[in-house]
This record gives C-alpha cells, sequence and structure tokens, in this order.
C-alpha cells in the first residue's frame, strides 16, 4: 500500500468523452444490464482504438489532477456490470428477461438459460492496458456475483443462490487472472447488496466469498446506493454493512458525502481500509477542498487514518468531465489539508 | 531560459518531430484522406458534426503530445491534429480567398488538384493558429514548436486571380505568415517553423521571390525560426531525388534551423556544408517504409551527417511529417528515433 496517508482514488467509472459514447442517451435511461451498442459513436471497426485513446485521457486525467491509485476509468463499458456480465456463458442477451431494477423499474437483462462460466478473460487485456499506460498503483473493478444474480432472469438454475455461486466461480477466475496480470487492487463492484439486504445475508456474502476464494492479492468491495443521476433518494444509513466486517475483502467502498453517513458505522468494520466517499455526485458545484477535508474528518473519530482511502462516493460516469475533473482535484486537496493536520 | 530566442533543448541532438503526427481514425477519415493533400477545405473528412469536433481535436492532440512526450521528444509539436494539411487550415482562413469555388493547380506529382483562388488582396484575418499553439503551451512542460505554411509554398497552391504577379501574391502571404509568427512567438512558441515543401518543387520560382517572401515572412521577428523543405509525403511522392534542387540558398535567410529529409532518398549530406550557420533539423527516419528503424541504423543516418556537420547545430527529426503512418509505426519509429539519439549522444560524450 501507499505509505502516505489518505491516498486518493476514483471509484471505478470517470466521464466518458462526449465523442466516444451519446453521452445524453447514456443519461436518459437505466445503466445498460444488456448490451447497448448503440450508444458508441464511434464505427465498430475503429471503436476499440476509440477506447483505448479514451482510456489513456482518463489516466492522464486522473494523474493530473493527483491520485494515487489509477484505474481505467471504465471508458469502455456502458454500464459497470454490462461488459463482464455479457460476456459470460449461458446468458443470453439476444432475447433479454427483464428484472427490476433498484429504483423498482423493469430493465432488460440477461436471460441465464445455461451454466454461467466464463468463457475467457474478460477485463485482463483492458488491465494490460492499464498497466502499460501508468506507472502508479492500479484499480481494476469487475462486478460482483450478487450483483450479477440480481441484474439477470434465472430461466436455469433452481435458485438464486445457486446462481449467483456459479457468478461467483466466473468473478473468482477473473480475479487471479487480474492479479497475475499486474492489478494492485480489484474491487468487486455488489451495489445491490444495499439495494436487496435480505438476500445479500442470505446468499450474498457466500457468493462473495466463493469470488475471493484462494484469492490472496488485495481487493475491495464497492457498497452504494446507486447512482446519483438515476437514484435521487438517500437513506442515512446502510442497510447492509457491518456484515462485511467477516468477508476476506481488506477494502470496503462506500458513500458518505451525498447520504451525509453517520460514520460511527465503520466503527463495524475493524480491520478493514475504508474507501471513504467524500465527493457528493448530486450536486454539480464541484466541493472546496475544505468540505472534502470536513468529510474526511468526519471519518476519523471511527476510523484509523492509516486505513483511509479518500474517494468519490460511487463512479464518475454520468458527471460532465469537466466537474468531475474538478471534484477530484479538490479531493487530492482535501486529502493534503487533513494529511498536514496529522503531520504528514 | 532565453526570452528572445525561446528555449532549446541543451543536450546534444534533441529529438523533434517535424510537425504533424498521425490522427485517430475515429477523429478523421483517414482512409480518404491517404489519397490526397487537400489544399481547399475538407470539413467531410472529420468524423463528427462541427459542433463536436474542436473538442474531439483537442483531445486528440493531447494523446499526440503524449506519445512524443512518452517516446522523450524534446520538442513537441501539437501533431497538427486540427489540420486536414499542413497548410489548408491557415491557406483557407485568409480574406481573399475563394475555397467555395477553388481554383485548380497541378500538385507537385504533376496531377490536378483544387486550390484556394485568390480573388482579393490577401490578408490575414485573425490568429488562424493561435488557439492552437495556446492549448499546446497549457499542455505540455517541453519546449514546443508550431508549424506554419509558408508564404512561396500557399502561393504555389493557389490560383491566382487577382495579382499582377505571383511574387506579389507571395508576399501578401508572407505579411499574413509574419503576423502570425510573431502571435505565435508572443504567445509562448519556443520554435516557429515555416513549411515551404515547394521550394524544392519550383526552384526557380523559389530563387526568383521565394527567398525574398521568406524573409519578408520573418520580418521583425525575434524568436527561433526553422524552415522545413522536402520532396513530398512519402505516400503520395513515391520517387524522390538523392539530391536537393534549392538548399543552400537558405544559407542566406534568416531562419535558423532547416529541416530536411535524409533517409529515404538517402541524400549526400555533404551538401549540409553549405548551410554553416544554420541548425540542421535531420531527417533519419524514412516514411516509406512501414518497418521501424532500429536505434542503430538511426544512429548510423546522425553519424552520416557529422563530417558535415558540428554536433551542438543538429536536431533529429524524421524526414517529413508522419501524418500518413499507421499510429503504432509512428510511435515505435519516434523511440527508434530517440534511442538511435542516445546512442550517438553518448559517443560523443566519449
Amino acid at each position: 500500500m501507499t505509505v502516505k496517508l489518505f491516498p486518493t482514488s476514483l471509484v471505478g467509472s470517470y466521464a466518458q468523452p462526449e465523442w466516444l459514447i451519446d453521452r445524453a442517451k447514456l443519461a436518459a435511461r437505466f445503466p445498460p444490464r444488456v448490451r447497448a451498442k448503440e450508444l458508441w459513436r464511434v464505427a465498430p471497426e475503429y471503436l476499440e482504438q476509440a477506447q483505448n485513446d479514451a482510456t489513456l485521457l482518463a489516466i492522464r486525467d486522473q494523474e493530473r489532477a493527483g491520485l494515487d491509485i489509477i484505474t481505467d476509468g471504465e471508458m469502455r463499458r456502458e454500464s459497470y456490470s454490462n461488459r463482464f456480465a455479457t460476456a459470460l456463458e449461458g446468458v443470453d442477451i439476444e432475447n433479454p428477461g427483464t428484472a427490476l431494477d433498484r429504483s423498482g423499474h423493469p430493465n432488460p437483462v440477461p436471460r441465464v438459460v445455461g451454466k454461467v462460466r466464463r468463457r475467457y478473460p474478460v477485463e485482463v487485456g483492458d488491465l494490460k492496458f492499464l498497466r502499460t499506460n501508468t506507472d502508479r498503483m492500479i484499480k481494476m473493478t469487475v462486478p460482483g456475483p450478487f450483483t450479477m444474480s440480481q441484474q439477470a432472469q434465472n430461466d436455469f438454475y433452481k435458485d438464486e443462490e445457486e446462481m449467483a455461486l456459479d457468478y461467483a466461480a466466473a468473478v473468482n477466475a477473473e480475479i487471479k487472472d487480474l492479479f497475475s496480470a499486474g492489478a494492485d487492487i480489484v474491487q468487486i463492484d455488489e451495489p445491490y447488496m444495499q439495494a436487496r439486504p435480505e438476500k445479500a445475508r442470505k446468499y450474498g456474502l457466500k457468493a462473495l466469498n466463493a469470488a475471493l476464494n484462494g484469492v490472496t492479492g488485495p481487493t475491495a468491495v464497492h457498497i452504494c446506493f446507486g447512482y446519483a443521476a438515476i437514484i435521487h433518494m438517500r437513506p442515512e444509513g446502510y442497510s447492509f454493512l457491518p456484515e462485511l466486517a467477516d468477508s476476506p475483502v481488506k477494502q470496503v467502498s462506500i458513500e458518505t458525502a451525498q447520504s451525509g453517513l453517520d460514520c460511527a458505522v465503520l466503527e463495524k468494520l475493524p480491520g478493514k481500509t475504508i474507501i471513504l466517499g467524500t465527493l457528493d455526485l448530486s450536486d454539480m458545484t464541484i466541493e472546496t477542498p475544505e468540505t472534502v477535508a470536513a468529510r474526511i474528518r468526519r471519518a476519523l473519530p471511527y476510523v484509523p487514518a492509516d486505513r483511509i482511502i479518500v474517494a468519490p462516493d460511487c463512479g464518475l460516469k454520468y458527471l460532465p468531465r469537466d466537474i468531475a475533473y474538478g471534484k477530484v482535484c479538490a479531493m487530492v486537496e482535501g486529502a493534503k489539508i487533513v494529511r498536514a493536520e496529522l503531520g504528514q | 531560459m532565453n526570452d528572445k530566442d525561446g528555449r532549446m533543448p541543451d543536450r546534444l541532438f534533441p529529438t523533434s518531430l517535424v510537425g504533424s503526427y498521425p490522427q485517430p481514425d475515429w477523429l478523421i477519415d483517414r482512409a480518404r484522406l491517404s489519397k490526397m493533400v487537400p489544399r481547399v477545405r475538407m470539413d467531410d473528412l472529420w468524423l463528427i458534426d462541427s459542433k463536436g469536433l474542436e473538442a474531439k481535436q483537442d483531445e486528440a492532440t493531447l494523446l499526440a503530445i503524449r506519445d512524443q512526450e512518452k517516446a522523450g521528444l524534446d520538442v513537441i509539436t501539437d501533431g497538427e491534429q486540427r489540420r486536414e494539411s499542413y497548410s489548408n487550415r491557415f491557406a483557407t482562413a485568409l480574406e481573399g480567398v475563394d475555397t467555395k469555388n477553388p481554383g485548380t493547380t497541378l500538385n507537385r506529382s504533376g496531377k490536378p488538384i483544387p486550390v484556394p483562388r485568390v480573388t482579393g488582396k490577401i490578408r490575414r484575418r485573425y490568429p488562424v493558429e493561435l488557439r492552437d499553439l495556446q492549448f499546446l503551451r497549457a499542455n505540455t512542460k517541453r519546449i514546443v514548436k508550431m508549424t506554419v505554411p509558408g508564404p512561396f509554398t500557399m502561393s504555389k497552391q493557389a490560383q491566382n486571380e487577382f495579382y499582377k504577379s505571383d511574387e506579389a501574391m507571395a508576399l501578401d502571404y508572407a505579411a499574413a505568415v509574419n503576423e502570425e509568427v510573431k502571435d505565435l512567438f508572443a504567445a509562448g512558441a519556443d520554435v516557429v517553423q515555416i513549411d515551404e515543401p515547394w521550394m524544392q518543387q519550383h526552384p526557380e520560382r523559389a530563387r526568383e521571390y521565394g527567398l525574398k517572401a521568406l524573409d519578408r515572412a520573418l520580418d521583425g521577428v525575434a524568436g527561433t525560426i526553422a524552415v522545413h523543405l522536402c520532396f513530398g509525403y512519402a505516400a503520395v511522392v513515391h520517387d524522390k531525388p538523392t539530391g536537393y534542387s534549392f538548399l543552400s540558398e537558405l544559407e542566406g535567410s534568416r531562419a535558423k534551423q532547416i529541416s530536411i529529409e535524409a533517409a529515404q532518398p538517402g541524400l549526400d549530406l555533404k551538401v549540409l556544408e553549405k548551410l554553416p550557420s544554420k541548425i540542421i533539423i535531420l531527417g533519419v527516419i524514412d516514411l516509406s517504409d512501414m518497418n521501424v528503424e532500429t536505434p542503430e541504423t538511426v544512429a548510423a543516418r546522425i553519424r552520416g551527417a557529422l563530417p558535415y556537420v558540428g554536433t551542438e547545430r543538429i536536431v533529429i527529426a524524421p524526414d517529413c511529417g508522419m501524418k500518413y503512418l499507421p499510429r503504432e509505426v509512428a510511435f515505435g519509429k519516434m523511440q527508434a528515433m530517440v534511442r538511435g539519439a542516445d546512442i550517438v549522444r553518448a559517443e560523443q560524450r566519449g
């Protein structure tokens, strides 16, 4: 890990360029669970080149802002989960099913019609590209097995738990490949654990643990209340969080800024590094560094300073890029303030 | 840093592009572009409606800067990502030219091509490349070079229906270039390069009034000026002579640096003795060859110039703009160029 206190990082996604993807259309719909190829603005034969270039620009912005941990900004993804989820064997994306989104609205999802298996490493090429193009510490995100099981229509398994465990096996293989290829941190995105806490307790944790089976590198789990751009209501507390204390993940990524989270809950995650959300993504005003600093300080009574990574609440995908960049810069400056207060 | 001359690299054999770097396929229709060098505007080459074009060009420019920095170049250009050709962005922005109803001229291969029709007095309406330079300056800490098409070349890429002579027209092009060059230096350019490939193509005319136009373009300019002369894009012009028809004449010009191609034509570098006061931007990358040179090949090409040019007077560059190369080939060639320069620099240090 980085030696300095309060290293800074994105959660995962960064704002995609307007020329790469139709951002207005992307924002006007639920996050795609099946493919949404029509959103891309570049001809199929040049799309990979364009996504590579957009990734270089996302890396550049993160480095220029001064982040310590760099992601690929998820430039190649229509949503955080569908690039991985639709690449698997056993899912029919041509004839999608339906599942309720966390807002309660039906959204087309992959229909599971056979055993879920990973056909090939899905994100390893992305990870290698990221590794080649930054010298800093890198993090890769993969969608979690529980969340994928909630973003699917089960037409094959006898129960969702069984399906989630096969998703977990696919994620497990992917995580091991990502670490072998040079990932410093792999993050599992499990936002639906918060949306469906009962099911998460019932088999979500079990699936998460299966996904981490035999993994030795540092892993993170991200849990949130949904994209600010899409989910507008925020509870003040997590319905599912202390449960992660016993999981083998080393880092837990949570949102605190927009929700005004009572950080006392973080006492219930002893031993975990907290990826602390300090940017409110519903607010298009760029935070002052002092605002970020205050949000970091709120966690200090409950989490040792050396177990805090400073981050936005969630992915920056839906923000205008100039605002995303401004917020990330404010975050870096805010972390500096509190670091200085603690004598670093 | 020298305020008058701009910054110059303080090591032997600094490396630089001539000007252009390949544009991304998501920015411009490279397949169509590869068949032409536009002199009038070709708006439909860009793969986006004009509304988002500038932002897209900005990002392509950031990527071009990044590639140059990553390869280790000392002098950085904007890669001319915003241009359909090295000359038409500037040439078509001027007053006095009709680009809607173009005229015709013969290109250097002897084929007729549409060119701006000069129907009135040539004047610069506004700084054309100033924002481009400011963007470049804001996005790299290294030495920056900006290219501007030369007055003689622009006069040859135009159909004169207004001036009594081509010379008079060239001198007004020169006045426009002069204003542009001054604005670019004022905004922070370290080097401004005047691209005059057509001086090589039309040596008689170049001697007759091209040099005069060039000097007019440099009138009162204090910064470091380069002039680029070549035999044409390797992708477009296939047969190259082994010697320049027009080169030693530049010894008397106000330009401090002369950019020449030497790799592809296998130029007899003895000619460089005739430019004793000039810094030579030495072309060491053959742009007709899609194989990436080894650093040793580049080093050998550099060594070839050493009998004729003082080591402190050499900048290492490709033969010409890299616009038409596949990007990965261009990047590999830049890296080879940097490593080749490293080899000879180490030899010189002993």
